[in-house]
């Protein structure tokens, strides 16, 4: 018996590293206190699936236009974290950056294992997910019950002699055990699981049924979860995402970019770029966009906009070095402040933050902040490049589902995450990018879906030789 | 797997998946998000809740005995007020109670400072129900068992507002030893007048379980219960009854608690009522903070 299971350890090595390894990053998801520990691991497994000349560091450095924004992201935020947990922060940090390097190196040297290899690893990782995403649910419905978020909305129950609106939770598995979370992180597994089913439209079915079976089925249930709370705003985003997805694989683009799209996609970046900056300038001179009838038509956008309005609103009334460095969380004039929650806890109720990009700014500042805006592109590039690849067949289709993966990860943190997604320890803060599973995952789907190093800057090099 | 096996398979993830639908804890006790919140003193009032409605209850034919000031204990934690004898007078143990092996005082000199409602660390929360025990933290109750024994800013999400005919609350099991005394914190409230002392006569019930769903009610009646009235949310009085006053022993499932509104220096003024079906100009309720069991929360035997 222990011979056969040894013999099964030894020839499945990469499948059970991929299960665990996901594992462990799902599980870290929701987990203040262990998660750097977690995410540590991906060092470990790094080490175990490194073989010699798969990734070379100098292809890295020439690439790390690609990796800076991540690596940056798990540098930045020592100081915040240190004022929060106390020089114990320190260890944590390195924990999370051996994590997070780690977790890229995984994704660089999966990539570059055999096709069979990599479709197993994959399978194995999408069950790992999707078992700690099935534990999550039964748990929802055994104590909510299908459709609770729209079924009792405005309600509330009592917990300890204190109001909660039941639409606004479940119940997550994490380190602690089943805790009950804001709906939005629920939300967040399901959607990663839910969006990257998109790229079996890549997928050649032929001789990989079973691996069509096993991640179809994780897709679904990540939308089941999803439509059985249901959460509405996620399963628009998921529609918009389908739709880009079968955009890039049915509409037949052209090798060179038509003249009227370039100058149309130019007009909308530029609108987008002046927008940013506009947002960027009413902030920075302390101009609140909730304030003014007319600015708050303009940005009417709660979810995404005041967020950022605020919080960086609170960096600059905190001074250059909050500017430079982030906020110090426990003081007032750094915009979070305390209020009293029926005498008992105590909560930061001044920024809502359920946005990757104002949580950075505030725990690693401008630098942080301009890192997390940076994953956008890097996101949109990543994705782009896989789409054109694996349907002109340079590249298989899983890295086309990994890339997805990733922008899915960038787009609802950017959207619906929670800093605060204890329901019934309000103070507990989860960082978006210090110690968070999703963060690792993120890094790790980068790493992956990164194009080819011999492509050239931003991928374009090979494509220009290919076409003279 | 053919079909036949598919189908069993199906069922067999299909039933415990219902089966489990069919729990639900969490949304078996609603309310509206205002409900018993907002509003004129009238619209939130907790009224017409009891737990023991349809059930076997048995009680004495006799009249309830009534209990005058020197049997109960009124006053601010320690200190008495209106010349009767105050809860450390009552009841010194609970006072001078200290964690096992540790050196944190359970009880602050200042009953009712902000500070004094943080968790674990005053009187309220070290004492309260759902302290010693979290089944107690489940449901609208749990905002007289939580250990917050006044207002702190948090208005009426802290109380219960009852009309005279009270309420009757089950405990959500039976307590083998609850000690020997009862301790609440309350105060009175009007929509009408300024800051006074209100004086009502509380009936209070206490529901024995005599086991396979049946039960004994014994009520005493505490006569001139002095409540501070539309005095601040910080000022509540803390009323200890000795569990003696009760003749019959036993786990004790549940309590009741209704009043009679009597003497109100603004009654000459105002039409004031403690009903909630009466339409007067102004009402009365009395706020319930904190109703708790220190010897069995603190396990002073």
């Amino acid at each position: 018996m222990i011979e056969k299971s040894k013999a099964f350890v030894l020839s499945h090595g990469k499948e059970i590293l991929s299960f665990l390894g996901l594992f462990l990053l799902g599980l870290a998801f929701s987990s203040p206190t262990f998660g750097p520990v977690l995410v540590a691991f991906e060092g470990i497994f790094a080490l175990l699936l490194y073989r010699k000349g798969a990734v070379s560091g100098r292809d890295v450095l020439r690439h790390l236009y690609w990796f800076l924004p991540v690596l940056l992201l798990a540098l930045l935020p020592v100081i915040f974290q240190v004022k929060i947990t106390g020089y114990l922060a320190v260890f944590l940090w390195i924990f999370n950056i051996i994590g997070v390097l780690g977790a890229v190196l995984v994704g660089l040297m999966a990539a570059r294992e055999e096709e069979k290899t990599r479709e197993r690893m994959i399978a194995s990782g999408a069950l790992a997910i999707a078992l700690l995403v099935l534990i999550s649910f039964i748990a929802t419905l055994s104590l909510y019950g299908p459709l609770h978020a729209a079924l009792y909305k405005d309600e509330v129950y009592y917990w300890e002699g204190m109001a909660f609106h039941v639409a606004e939770e479940a119940s997550l598995l994490t380190t602690s055990g089943i805790l009950t979370v804001s709906s939005l992180e629920y939300s967040f597994l399901p959607f990663l699981l839910a969006a990257s089913g998109i790229a079996l439209l890549f997928l050649d079915p032929r001789g990989k049924r079973l691996l069509l079976g096993i991640l179809l089925s994780c897709s679904f249930l990540g939308f089941l979860v999803l439509a059985l709370l249901p959460n509405v705003l996620a399963l628009i985003i998921l529609l918009a995402f389908y739709l880009a997805g079968l955009a890039l694989r049915f509409i037949p683009w052209a090798a060179r970019t038509p003249r009227w799209l370039g100058v149309l996609m130019l007009v909308v970046l530029s609108l987008a770029l002046a927008f940013s900056l506009l947002i960027l300038f009413l902030a920075f001179t302390g101009t609140d966009i909730y304030g003014s009838g007319f600015l708050r038509k303009l940005f009417d956008n709660q979810r995404f906009m005041e967020p950022v309005n605020r919080s960086i609103q609170a960096v600059s009334s905190s001074g250059i070095l909050g500017f430079l460095f982030g906020l110090d969380p426990f003081t007032s004039s750094g915009g979070l402040t305390f209020s009293t929650w029926n005498g008992g806890y105590t909560y930061w109720n001044e920024v809502p933050l359920t946005n990757l990009q104002a949580s950075s700014f505030q725990e690693g500042g401008i630098l942080a902040f301009l890192s997390s805006a940076w994953l956008f592109l890097v996101a949109i590039g990543v994705c782009y490049w896989a789409a054109r690849d694996v349907r002109s067949g340079k590249s298989p289709w899983d890295r086309a589902l990994v890339s997805i993966f990733a922008m899915a990860w960038v787009l609802y943190a950017s959207l619906q995450m929670d800093a605060f997604p204890f329901v019934r320890q309000p103070t507990a803060y989860l960082s978006p990018t210090f110690g968070n599973g999703g963060f690792a995952l993120f890094a790790l789907a980068l790493g992956y879906g990164a194009p080819p190093f011999d492509r050239g800057l931003l991928g374009f090099e090979k494509e220009r030789e290919v076409l003279s | 797997m053919n079909r036949r096996n598919g189908c069993l398979l199906a069922l067999s993830l299909l039933v415990p998946a219902l089966s489990l639908t069919s729990c639900m804890d969490r949304v078996q006790e609603l309310y509206g998000e205002d409900e018993y919140l907002r509003g004129p003193l009238v619209d939130y009032y907790f009224t017409g809740r009891d737990d023991f409605e349809g059930r076997e209850v048995r009680a004495n034919d006799v009249l309830p005995p009534v209990i005058g000031e020197d049997g109960y204990a009124l006053g601010d934690m320690d200190k008495a007020a209106h010349g009767r004898p105050s809860p450390r007078d009552l009841f010194p143990e609970w006072f001078s109670w200290m964690p096992e092996g540790g050196t944190i005082s359970a009880y602050h000199a200042e009953a009712h400072s902000m500070e004094q409602s943080y968790l674990g660390k005053d009187f309220g929360r070290t004492a309260s129900l759902s302290a010693k025990d979290p089944s107690f933290a489940d449901g609208i109750a749990s905002r007289i068992y939580d250990g917050q024994l006044s207002c702190h800013s948090y208005h009426s999400k802290a109380f219960l507002n009852l009309d005279q005919d009270g309420m009757a609350l089950m405990f959500p099991h039976a307590i083998e030893e609850p000690g020997d005394g009862i301790l609440m914190s309350l105060r009175g409230g009007s929509d009408v007048g300024g800051a006074r002392d209100v004086s009502v006569s509380v009936n209070l019930t206490l529901y024995l379980d005599l086991g396979e769903g049946t039960y004994f009610a014994e009520t005493v009646v505490l006569e001139d219960v002095l409540l501070h009235t539309n005095d601040g949310g910080e000022n509540v009085s803390f009323l200890a009854v000795p569990m003696d006053l009760f003749e019959t022993k036993g786990p004790l499932a549940g309590f009741g608690l209704s009043y009679e509104y009597r003497e109100d220096p603004l009654s000459s003024e105002y039409e004031i009522s403690a009903k909630a079906e009466e339409k007067t100009e102004g009402h009365f309720g009395l706020l319930l903070y904190e109703f708790t069991l220190p010897g069995w929360t603190l396990g002073i035997s």
